[in-house]
């Protein structure tokens, strides 16, 4: 694939950093070569000299001071390099990318950093953007700056719809049409990197949910063509992600090895899983004469319609907190802000089912008092 | 936000310098694990205005904010983002730090190019460029200073009390943002205060961009921008779309570091980090008196961790480093990186000082004298 027709003036002119590409001869230098070329402050003088982290199942994580100098000091870009060979591992085992060998990985500092960069490489004003609706607000920030027309595609239980894909890109001619239909195993959907013959994937994955949002360590997985392109911005910019949360990430899926870490996302996943199921039992004793939903399968946020309601903007932000409950209004999802929303976005991540339980509620009150005010400003109209 | 009961982590200990141990109580471990405010942790945010308002009492305070970054490095980034249309200019002094230039060739902004002196930044010729700049008949506008006013980056130069004044006059004069990048102010080897151009910024036109890297930690990731609102609102934003917010550990341990020591704490951090940084450097200047005279030329820096070395016979010192560096077991910066027209020779190059023993320094400098020996025969051969 031709990568360059994709990517902005902006992105095209990035040059490498040499004072950084010269860091990287330190790695194939001989012991004698005396390297005073990076602006490197003296790593003996930094005030931490080792530290320790307890985990939740007993076990230790030491971080020796040679460790604790990892952690603190410049390192390369790209990322910590135990961790992005664990991480390359990881990537080749969960999804066996058919060009893996085109393919490079960069840890960012959090995944929607990683996103943000592959965007601002790409969009340039006023360019076509093609988004399920409703979209992630982190994705709609990230464009709106660039003012770009939205290709918005409706979707249902399975997300995005290709006959409503298909019908949006139609006023283009792609020079070929591939049939990419292909048997969905039942137990783990394959991620499009899985399927990408062509090389035209980047893939962005998160710790946020699994093991810390607040570390802020993600990565992008993509064609070495692109993902230089991300590499040389963060060159410039953060430099690269925070290297003690790089240290800790790595240490532990070291000490879990493969095993530790699938049973660490399997207690992750029972765990959200009772807790869907607890939101659904709020949601079902109090919300079903007032609003639909499908049942998600995964993650951790109810979106629910409202259909007796016309926006819900104002009944969450003007009125939610005076009955004590709190959710997105969909409207923040959606392409175009200056529609009315019937949805909302509730998420169960943190609340305890007696919460939820109040929650929805508290909600089934705000709706039905919504619907009287709707009403009688209907009437006086 | 994901639930943080999920999160497999549960105690933290650190050691400090000393053997001092810093526990993280279970609060501080949740903060430092989870999302936090995109212009940072609030703790640290009301510390670092304390400190910033104790050490340079900005004229305009009350009208000032402050926000933590991921590094200073990515607040400038994400500043001229939001500063620079491509018809805009942008002043920035010559030699300058080579990132920024970077980051400028993908901006690909007008640049207006202030040669330097042994203070930085020339007045005269900074007047002078950006009046060539606004007769240019270019729809653009000058719009922001870049400058490195302590240890300028490559240069190691600082800039005196009255060439800021002059420079801060010229920047009122044309309306210009001042960029202040200054991440080696706490490495100034003697007593005497230079005003940041933070504390003469009456007119809220200073973003100033302070680094924690050269003092705690570079591979933590923190630094912080102080300005006004609505310019830092625009850092902010993109802050939010990106990063999210700064990584969290790393603002919680530097924030717990800075309450246990306090003012005195950290002044005593400084000094010590001063008088290491201070015998580098007069370990460095011994190595480059004892191979390097009569070969280079170099002023002597009053601070940071870099020394700019002229070399005397020899017209560009790019292929003889780059090629021949390796080789030869000595590697330095070429001067030409720093230059804004990197087409030019330049016979400059950047050493730092930071990392190397003075015995390797001694056995650096004797390479880099055989080195330049051998480039001076190579170009009497090839003329």
């Amino acid at each position: 694939m031709k990568y360059s027709r994709f990517l902005t003036q902006v992105s095209r002119n990035r040059q490498p950093s040499l004072i950084r590409e010269m860091t990287n001869l330190l790695a194939q230098a001989s012991p004698e070569l005396v390297f005073m070329a990076g602006g490197l402050p003296n790593a003996q003088m930094f005030p931490f000299q080792a530290g320790s982290i307890t985990l939740k199942d007993g076990r230790a994580l030491t971080i020796h001071p040679k460790l604790m100098m990892d952690c603190l000091q410049y390192g390369p870009t790209p990322g910590y390099p135990p961790l992005v060979k664990q991480l390359k591992d990881l990537t080749q085992q969960l999804h066996s990318p058919p060009r893996w060998a085109e393919m490079d990985l960069i840890v960012t500092a959090g995944s929607q950093d990683g996103l943000c960069k592959a965007l601002e490489m790409m969009i340039s004003p006023g360019d076509y953007v093609v988004t399920q609706e409703p979209c992630y607000t982190g994705t709609l920030s990230i464009l709106k700056p660039y003012k770009p027309r939205y290709l918005p595609i409706s979707g249902d239980q399975n997300g995005m719809c290709p006959e409503a894909l298909k019908a949006a890109l139609s006023k283009w001619k792609p020079e070929e049409v591939q049939d990419t239909e292909k048997d969905v195993p039942k137990d783990f959907p394959p991620s499009f990197l899985s399927m990408d013959v062509d090389c035209r994937v980047i893939r962005f994955d998160s710790f946020s949910k699994i093991l810390s949002s607040g570390l802020r360590i993600g990565y992008v997985t993509g064609p070495k063509p692109l993902v230089e392109r991300i590499v040389l911005h963060a060159q410039v910019s953060l430099l690269h992600a925070p290297a003690m949360s790089q240290v800790l990430v790595s240490e532990l899926l070291k000490l879990w090895g493969d095993e530790g870490f699938f049973k660490h996302t399997d207690a992750v996943q029972a765990f959200y899983l009772d807790q869907r199921n607890a939101m659904l039992e709020a949601a079902e004793k109090h919300l079903s004469d007032l609003c639909e939903w499908a049942v998600p399968t995964g993650g951790m946020f109810l979106w629910l319609k409202v259909p007796k309601i016309h926006d819900t903007w104002d009944m969450i932000l003007e009125r939610a907190l005076t009955k004590n409950v709190i959710l997105v209004p969909g409207k923040a999802f959606m392409c175009d802000s200056s529609k009315p929303c019937q949805y909302m976005r509730a998420a169960f991540s943190i609340v305890s089912p007696e919460n939820m339980d109040k929650g929805c509620k508290n909600l089934a009150e705000l709706i039905r008092e919504e619907m009287v005010l709707q009403e009688s400003n209907a009437s006086s109209d | 936000m994901p639930n943080p009961e999920k999160f497999p982590f549960r105690e933290m200990t650190v050691t400090l310098e000393g053997g001092k141990k810093l526990t993280l109580s279970k609060e501080t471990l949740s903060a430092g694990l989870q999302y936090g405010p995109s212009h940072g942790y609030l703790p640290f945010r009301n510390q670092l205005k304390r400190m910033v308002e104790q050490w340079h009492a900005p004229p305009r305070w009350a009208e000032s904010d402050l926000i933590v970054t991921v590094g200073n490095q990515d607040g400038i980034s994400k500043a001229l983002d939001m500063l620079l249309d491509p018809e805009d200019f942008i002043v920035v002094p010559d030699p300058c730090y080579s990132d920024f230039l970077c980051m400028l060739s993908s901006l690909a902004p007008q640049i207006v190019a202030v040669s330097v002196d042994d203070q930085g930044m020339r007045p005269d010729i900074l007047q002078s460029a950006l009046e060539k700049a606004i007769s240019s008949g270019s729809t653009g506008i000058p719009k922001a200073l870049y400058l490195v006013p302590n240890s300028c980056n490559p240069t190691g130069t600082n800039m005196g009390e009255e060439r800021r004044q002059e420079i801060y006059a010229i920047a009122q004069q044309y309306d210009l943002i001042i960029l202040e990048d200054d991440p080696y102010c706490f490495l100034q080897f003697n007593d005497k205060y230079l005003p940041s151009f933070l504390s003469m910024d009456v007119d809220g036109r200073v973003l100033r961009f302070d680094s924690f890297s050269k003092v705690v930690s570079s591979g933590l990731r923190i630094g912080f921008v102080t300005g006004p609102p609505p310019l830092l609102q625009g850092i902010t934003l993109h802050m939010q779309a990106s990063c999210i917010c700064p990584p969290m550990l790393s603002q919680v341990l530097i924030h717990e570091l800075l309450t246990s020591w306090g003012d005195e704490g950290f002044k005593k951090h400084i000094s010590d980090i001063c008088q290491f940084y201070k015998e580098q450097r007069d370990a460095m200047i011994q190595a480059l008196k004892t191979h390097l005279t009569g070969i280079c030329e170099w002023i002597v820096p009053e601070g940071g961790i870099f020394v700019w070395l002229k070399v005397l016979h020899l017209s560009d010192t790019s292929a003889m480093l780059l090629e021949r560096g390796a080789k030869g077991d000595i590697v330095l910066v070429p001067g030409r990186e720093f230059m804004v027209d990197s087409t030019k020779p330049s016979p400059y190059m950047r050493a730092a000082y930071s990392c190397v023993t003075p015995e390797e320094m001694m056995k650096g400098m004797e390479n880099l004298a055989k080195l330049i020996q051998k480039e001076i025969e190579l170009q009497s051969t090839h003329t």
